[in-house]
């Protein structure tokens, strides 16, 4: 059977043209299109300034009406892109700084508007520092998957998780923890891995197989948007020292620390990708790469799509990275234009270059077009950071440690 | 070493890119065949919240 990696998707098209416009037509991907994804942006408020956030506009309280979340989800069934289950995530900047009723609203909103053939699932991330009793009931009563924002110990935490009056929030965060705690309420944890964090590998182990959350999530400090260097950049051989050592110690824990990229790497090299086809030939099952597989709501109704942090970005060639503003435009229209059509084939190209060039590109499947972007300057590269960050290490350490765990039955094998 | 395992840069050649397809896929046989690695994926993607939230800093 042919791989992704063995078929060039874009020889068939334009005379081989991997950047020739293509008109967009949902219809053309098998299985059909359907968002996985919606990501709203309640306010892009943030109520502490981390260092490495890249987010632009965290001083503007603007808020989402719930009208624009019943409408970012009544337009995706018009457009015939809400399949039987949708995840929506509450994130950037701090959701929690949204009054407490919005949420109620705006869950009933959705939930009227996706109707009762599609199962959304309501998540949100968050810092935790405002969490209080009144916000876990409302968890609580719609279900919502909470996911906290902890970069571990206070010592890694409040090096760059500051408040607005640069002081460090970890005890605030944890007091947020501790409710959750007392609801009974599951959490997942990300943190942002700097390079403080890269020696000290056994105190994040540590720190969140006590805090008990049920998955663990290691973002490495990315350059994007308004912070422009990664601090990862030039210790790629301590970060992967650092995940060997987690990767250990979730092992040896027996599943008191799930750490999500070896999860990922896992289930990566178990099934690879999905079949997905794209005009008759393969296409990676990459939500990233794949036009409204991800769609992105700010809180006045402008969307996007591909990568969540290109919503809001502009870049030169590009222009714009927003593709519309639910109260004009759907997003299927969205996509009848020219820069659409010249996004997605940047995009596109970039896939193919992975495809060119990359050995795990069968297991990932064209990387995140943001990070080529901010890292190469160009949607239509290749390999980055985050590529060797959150795919490439991951799986050569999981393969590794298999290959420790018995070289005797692997030589018999042989 | 781990990091004489990390890949080819871009300018690599399509022949040498295929070769070490090939060698990777060659070491997840055997290591699937050998009962070393799961060769089915365990437990269901879509269940995992935090697999959509690896995107960015924050």
């Amino acid at each position: 059977m042919p791989t992704v990696a063995t078929v060039r998707w874009t020889d068939r098209r334009a005379g081989g043209r991997a950047d020739a416009p293509v008109a967009f037509d949902p219809a053309d991907f098998q299985p059909g299109l359907a968002t996985r994804l919606l990501v709203l942006q309640p306010t892009p408020f943030c109520n502490i300034r981390c260092d490495y956030c890249y987010l632009p506009d965290r001083d503007d309280k603007s808020r989402m009406a719930p009208a624009i979340a019943r409408l970012a989800v009544r337009r995706l069934a018009e457009d015939g892109l809400l399949g039987d289950r949708l995840t929506v995530i509450w994130h950037a900047g701090e959701p929690l700084a949204m009054p407490l009723g919005f949420y109620d609203e705006a869950i009933a909103a959705i939930g009227e508007a996706a109707g009762a053939h599609c199962a959304v699932t309501h998540a949100l991330q968050t810092n935790a520092m405002l969490i209080d009793d009144d916000w876990c009931r409302l968890f609580l009563r719609h279900g919502v998957r909470v996911g906290v924002s902890l970069d571990g110990p206070a010592f890694l935490h409040d090096a760059h998780r500051l408040s607005r009056r640069g002081h460090g929030t970890h005890a605030r965060a944890m007091r947020g923890v501790e409710r959750l705690r007392a609801h009974g309420i599951a959490f997942h944890a990300i943190a942002v891995v700097t390079a403080q964090a890269l020696a000290h590998a056994d105190a994040v182990a540590d720190f969140f197989e006590a805090l008990g959350a049920t998955e663990l999530g290691c973002n490495f400090d990315e350059a994007e948007g308004s912070h422009g260097e990664s601090s990862v950049a030039g210790r790629e051989d301590s970060h992967l020292a650092f995940l060997a050592r987690l990767f250990e110690r979730a092992v040896a824990g027996g599943g008191r620390l799930q750490v999500r990229e070896r999860s990922q790497a896992l289930r990566r090299l178990a099934g690879g990708m999905p079949p997905l086809r794209w005009r008759g030939i393969d296409y990676p099952d990459n939500a990233q790469v794949q036009p409204f597989a991800i769609v992105n709501v700010a809180w006045n109704g402008d969307f996007g799509s591909f990568s969540p942090e290109l919503l809001g970005f502009t870049a030169p060639g590009h222009g714009s990275f927003t593709l519309g503003n639910l109260t004009q435009t759907g997003y299927l229209d969205s996509a009848r234009g020219e820069p659409f059509e010249r996004l997605w084939a940047a995009i596109r190209r970039g896939t193919e270059a992975c495809r060119r060039t990359c050995r795990y590109f069968d297991f990932c499947g064209g990387g995140a077009p943001v990070n080529k972007l901010c890292e190469n300057g160009d949607l239509a590269s290749a390999e980055t950071l985050y590529c060797r960050s959150m795919v490439q290490r991951p799986i050569e350490l999981v393969l590794a440690r298999a290959e420790a765990a018995a070289p005797g039955r692997l030589q018999r094998q042989a | 070493m781990l990091s004489d395992r990390l890949p080819p840069r871009a300018d690599a050649s399509a022949s040498a890119v295929e070769e070490q397809r090939r060698e990777l896929q060659a070491r997840i046989d055997a290591l699937q065949q050998a009962g070393l690695l799961p060769a089915q994926p365990v437990g269901d993607p879509a269940a995992s919240i935090v697999q959509w939230t690896n995107w960015s800093n924050g």
